[in-house]
């Protein structure tokens, strides 16, 4: 018997080669997994989904993009490698 | 080329010539919640590199194979205790707000508004970069199943970072 899990994950890509139980999929910087340094509200939006897709019965390897916008191109840079 | 791509060929002229993604051919089954996510108890999982800086070891992220180590982060820890470590992204940053990365004093705020049962005693913290996965697999990770079981934990939520 395991235990239920969720992940989050900010590469869909990667994700789709390990296959998690259950993911839900942010187009956030790496580093600001939950949104932006004091973006309590987004933090906190982002945890509840947790709860709220963890709860739900869903097909195995699931990944669920999360609708949430990120504010300038410091993610597109960090997946050109070109900003840390 | 994308983000993939790009990476392993930059893991692969730095690190590992032979390095490629782990990958798996099924998906994890799901494990149903075996309550009310108001009635359970939730762990974090972080991939942040967070440790205890006074009484832990830091990740190693000199190392070309990466650190598949883990550490404990009892649940109550004063945020200015922990330290991040981590080649992947900028640590300052999430330094300044762990909830970025590593949300485990939003998860006991959720907790006190009922929105879970409790929090783990205990959360678990991995440094991302692991390009030889295999004792990651079969140790380390198995070991903080092991323990999440433990602790009685009904719910891991994984945070990459």
């Amino acid at each position: 018997m395991g235990i239920a899990t969720i992940s989050l994950t900010l590469v869909r890509e990667m994700t789709e080669l390990v296959k998690p139980s259950k993911a839900l999929y942010l187009k956030h910087p790496f580093g600001l997994t939950l949104g932006g340094v004091g973006d309590s509200a987004t933090h906190e939006a982002v945890l509840k989904e947790c709860l709220r897709y963890a709860a739900q019965t869903l097909p195995a390897g699931s990944i669920v993009e999360l609708p949430y916008v990120w504010k300038d191109d410091l993610r597109e840079r960090q997946l050109r490698k070109e900003a840390h | 080329m994308n983000f993939l791509d790009r990476e392993k060929e930059f893991i692969r002229a730095k690190v590992l010539p032979n390095f490629d993604w782990a990958r798996f051919d099924l998906p994890t089954e799901p494990m149903p919640l075996a309550k009310a996510v108001q009635a359970c108890r939730v762990a974090l999982v972080t991939t942040s590199g967070a440790y205890l800086a006074a009484d832990q070891e830091r990740f190693d992220t000199k190392s070309p194979l990466g650190d598949d180590s883990f550490r404990v982060i009892p649940k109550g820890i004063d945020p200015g205790a922990i330290a991040l470590a981590h080649p992947g992204y900028d640590t300052r940053r999430a330094k300044e707000d762990l909830d970025t990365v590593f949300p485990y004093q939003l998860l006991n705020k959720l907790a006190t508004q009922g929105m879970i049962g409790d929090v783990s005693p205990r959360h678990y913290s991995f440094m991302g970069f692991v390009p030889s996965p295999e004792r990651l697999i079969w140790r380390s990770a198995p070991e903080v199943g092991r323990l999440l079981r433990e602790d009685g934990v009904d719910l891991v939520i994984l945070v990459p970072s």
